[in-house]
C-alpha cells in the first residue's frame, strides 16, 4: 500500500504540514488589531512528533485554527497533506484529527451521542465509537451528558473524538490542559503509541517537559514568531550556556548581565548560569579576570528545553512575576 | 500501515461522497443534534399545544352550535389562520436555538474541524429551516385534520382546494421569512439571547419605520407594505386567499360606512417574501464565510 503524502512524484519527503510566511492580524482597524501569528514558516514530515511550544498568547491556537480552517490568515500559506486549494483541503483535512483549546461539545448530548455527530461528519461507524470510547477510559460515563464532565473527561472525549476516524495527522492543542498526572501519561503513551504507528503529530503546548518527553521535533513560537526550530537535541544545543561558580555569586551575575556576549544570566544553587551567543570561554574568563572576578569554576553548561524556552522568550512572563512580587 | 486505510476511504463529509451521501449526512447529522434539544422540543410543544387549543374550542363551538360548523374542506380557513400569524414566529425562535448556540458551544468550530466545511454546516442548517416550515406546517394541519373528526359538522369533498393549498403556501413563505431572518440574526450576533431579542423588538421597530416611512412621504408610504413583517402578516391573512370571505367581509364593512379592504397579489407579496428570504440567507452565508468561527 502506497502511503499518500510520504513522497511526492519527485521522491523528496514531503511535508504533512507546510506553512509559507503564514500570518493573521486579528482586528481591521490598525490603531486596536492585534498580530497574533507573524509569517511562520514550518514543515511539519510524515512520522514526526512536533512540538509547537510557546507562552500564552504567543499565537499557537491562532496558527493551529488556520491549519483546520476555522480562522482566516490574512497572510502567507500553507497547505495539508500537499493540498493548499480550498477544495482540497476538505478532502485533506479528512485525513486530521484535531482539537482546538478546550473541547467543543453539544453540552446536552452524552458523550456518546457527541461522538456521534463527530462520526457522522467523519463517515466513521458505531463500532468505532466504542472502540475510542474504551481507549481514553470513558466507556462506562458515555451515557451521562457531556455538561456533567469534570475538565480531564471533557479532554477525553476530545481525544476519542479526534482519534475516531483513525487519522494520518493528529493536530492537539494543549491536550494535557486539566489532566491529572495519571491522564498525562496516559495522553503520552497514547501518543507514543500513534506515532509508533506512522502518524504524524503536531501538538501545542507551554508544558516544556511534556514536549522534550514526547516531542521528537520543535518550534518556539514567541509573540506570532518562530525563534527556533529543528529537533529538540538541535535546539536544545543550539544555545551555549556556561556554568560559573565565584565566591561572590552577586558580584559575578552583576558582571555577566554586563558581557555583551550574553543573551541571558540566571541563578543557579550555588552558581550562576549564562547563556552565550558564542562557545568561546576563554574571552569570557579573560572579561570576569579583567574586573577583578576570578571564577572557581567555569565550564559548558547542557541547557534543558526549559531553559532554552526561557531565554528565548523572556520577558514574556515579566508581568506575571510582577503581580506575585 | 493497515491504520490508515480507514482514513483514506473518503466519509460522507469529504468532498468523495456523492451529493445524496452529502444530504443524507447533513440530514442525520442535524437530527442527531435537534431530536434531543429540550428546548426544541419545548418550543414545538407550545406551538402544537397553542394549535389543539384552538381547533378543540372550535369543535367545542360546533358541538355546542350547529349554525358554526367545523368541517372539511370550508374550516382551512379557519384551521390556519392562527398558525400562519404565530408559526414564523416560532419557526424563527426555534431556527435561533438551532443555531446560534453553536457558536456559543464552538460546536460549530469543532463540526468543521472534524471536517465539515463552513459551506456544509452553513448547507445542513438550512436543511434545519426546511425541516423546521415542513414541521410547522405538517403540525396544524394534522392537528386540525384530526380536530374535524370530532367535530359534528358535516363534511364535503375533496377535503381541500386550490384556496387552501395557496393558503398553505403562503403560510410556508410566511415561515420561511421568519425563518430565515432569525437565521440570519443568529448567524450575525452568535448568541441565542442577543438574536430574539432582535426578533422580538424588530415588530415594533418595522411599526417604527412603517410610521415614519408614511409620514415622510407620498411616495415612501405604498412601499410599507413591503417590509417583512407586514408582507408575512398579509400572507397570512385569511382575507386574501378566499375571495368569498373577503366579499363577505366587504359588504359588511361597507353597510358599517368602513373603509374597504384591499390586498395586493398574492404573487408579488410572494416574491417579496421569497427576495427577503434569499436576502437574509445570503446574508448569513457570507457573513459566516468572511469571519473566524
Ligand atoms: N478572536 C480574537 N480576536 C482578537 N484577538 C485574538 C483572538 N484570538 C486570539 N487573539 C489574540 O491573538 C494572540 C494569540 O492568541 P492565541 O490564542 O493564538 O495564543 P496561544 O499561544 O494559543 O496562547 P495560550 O497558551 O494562552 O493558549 C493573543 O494576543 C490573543 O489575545
Ligand atoms: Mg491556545
Amino acid at each position: 500500500m502506497v502511503v499518500s503524502g510520504r513522497a511526492d512524484v519527485y521522491g523528496e519527503p514531503m511535508a504533512i504540514i507546510e506553512t509559507f510566511e503564514l500570518s493573521k492580524r486579528y482586528g481591521t482597524r490598525r490603531a486596536n488589531s492585534v498580530l497574533a501569528v507573524d509569517q511562520v514558516s514550518i514543515a511539519v514530515e510524515q512520522g514526526q512528533v512536533f512540538g509547537f511550544l510557546g507562552p500564552n498568547g504567543s499565537g499557537k491556537t491562532t496558527t493551529i485554527g488556520m491549519l483546520v480552517g476555522i480562522i482566516n490568515p490574512t497572510g502567507g500559506s500553507f497547505s495539508l497533506f500537499g493540498a493548499s486549494e480550498p477544495r482540497d483541503l476538505v478532502a485533506a483535512r479528512a485525513r486530521v484529527g484535531a482539537t482546538l483549546e478546550t473541547p467543543n461539545f453539544y453540552p446536552y448530548l452524552s458523550g456518546r451521542d457527541n461522538l456521534r455527530v463527530t462520526a457522522a461528519i467523519k463517515g466513521v461507524g458505531q463500532p468505532r465509537i466504542e472502540e475510542c470510547l474504551e481507549l481514553v477510559g470513558l466507556a462506562d460515563r458515555a451515557k451521562h451528558r457531556f455538561r456533567t464532565y469534570s475538565l480531564g473527561m471533557k479532554q477525553r472525549l476530545a481525544l476519542a473524538a479526534t482519534m475516531l476516524n483513525d487519522p494520518e495527522l493528529i493536530i492537539l492543542d494543549e491536550p494535557a490542559n486539566g489532566l491529572d498526572p495519571q491522564g498525562m501519561k496516559e495522553i503520552r503513551e497514547i501518543i507514543r503509541i500513534l506515532a509508533g504507528r506512522g502518524k504524524t503529530i503536531f501538538l501545542s503546548s507551554h508544558l516544556l517537559w511534556e514536549v522534550e518527553r514526547t516531542c521528537s521535533h520543535v518550534s518556539i513560537v514567541r509573540k506570532g514568531r518562530i525563534v527556533a526550530t529543528g529537533t529538540v537535541e538541535e535546539v536544545v544545543s543550539a544555545g551555549t550556556a556556561a556554568l560559573l561558580k565565584a565566591e561572590d555569586p552577586d558580584a559575578l551575575e552583576a558582571a555577566l548581565a554586563d558581557y555583551p556576549g550574553a543573551s541571558s544570566v540566571r541563578r543557579l544553587d550555588g552558581g550562576v548560569v549564562v547563556a552565550l551567543d558564542s562557545d568561546d570561554l576563554g574571552t569570557l574568563n579573560r572579561y570576569l579576570a579583567g574586573l577583578g572576578i576570578h571564577v572557581s569554576h567555569l565550564a559548558p553548561y547542557r541547557q534543558s528545553l526549559e531553559d532554552v524556552f526561557i531565554d528565548l522568550t523572556e520577558g514574556d512572563f515579566d508581568s506575571m512575576t510582577e503581580i506575585a512580587s | 500501515m493497515s491504520g490508515a486505510d480507514r482514513g483514506n476511504s473518503s466519509p460522507p463529509g469529504s468532498d468523495g461522497g456523492s451529493r445524496l451521501g452529502i444530504f443524507g449526512t447533513l440530514v442525520r447529522i442535524e437530527a442527531l443534534k435537534t431530536t434531543k434539544r429540550l428546548a426544541f422540543w419545548v418550543t414545538t410543544g407550545i406551538f402544537a399545544g397553542f394549535n389543539a387549543l384552538f381547533v378543540i374550542s372550535a369543535v367545542r363551538t360546533a358541538i355546542r352550535r350547529p349554525n358554526i360548523t367545523f368541517a372539511l374542506p370550508d374550516s382551512w380557513s379557519r384551521i390556519l389562520e392562527p398558525p400562519a400569524n404565530i408559526g414564523p414566529f416560532f419557526v424563527g425562535v426555534a431556527m435561533i436555538l438551532l443555531l446560534a448556540p453553536e457558536f456559543s458551544w464552538r460546536t460549530a468550530r469543532q463540526n468543521v474541524i472534524d471536517g465539515l466545511s463552513k459551506k456544509r454546516f452553513y448547507a445542513g442548517k438550512i436543511i434545519v429551516l426546511a425541516a423546521l416550515a415542513v414541521l410547522f406546517l405538517v403540525i396544524p394541519v394534522g392537528v386540525g385534520y384530526v380536530a374535524t373528526l370530532f367535530s359534528p359538522s358535516e363534511g364535503g369533498s375533496p377535503i381541500i382546494g386550490p384556496a387552501d393549498f395557496n393558503y398553505m403556501i403562503a403560510y410556508v413563505l410566511g415561515m420561511l421569512l421568519w425563518g430565515s431572518g432569525a437565521f440570519m440574526l443568529a448567524a450575525l450576533l452568535r448568541s441565542s439571547g442577543a438574536a430574539m431579542g432582535i426578533l422580538f423588538v424588530y415588530l415594533l421597530l418595522e411599526q417604527i419605520l412603517s410610521r415614519l416611512m408614511t409620514e415622510l412621504s407620498e411616495t415612501l408610504g405604498p412601499a410599507t407594505d413591503f417590509l417583512p413583517a407586514e408582507v408575512q402578516s398579509t400572507l397570512a391573512n385569511a382575507f386574501l386567499h378566499y375571495p368569498q370571505l373577503l366579499a363577505q367581509e366587504n359588504a359588511m364593512r361597507a353597510e358599517q360606512g368602513r373603509p374597504l379592504l384591499e390586498f395586493r397579489d398574492f404573487e408579488l407579496l410572494a416574491v417579496v417574501a421569497l427576495a427577503f428570504s434569499a436576502a437574509f440567507l445570503i446574508t448569513a452565508f457570507l457573513s459566516m464565510r468572511k469571519r473566524d468561527l
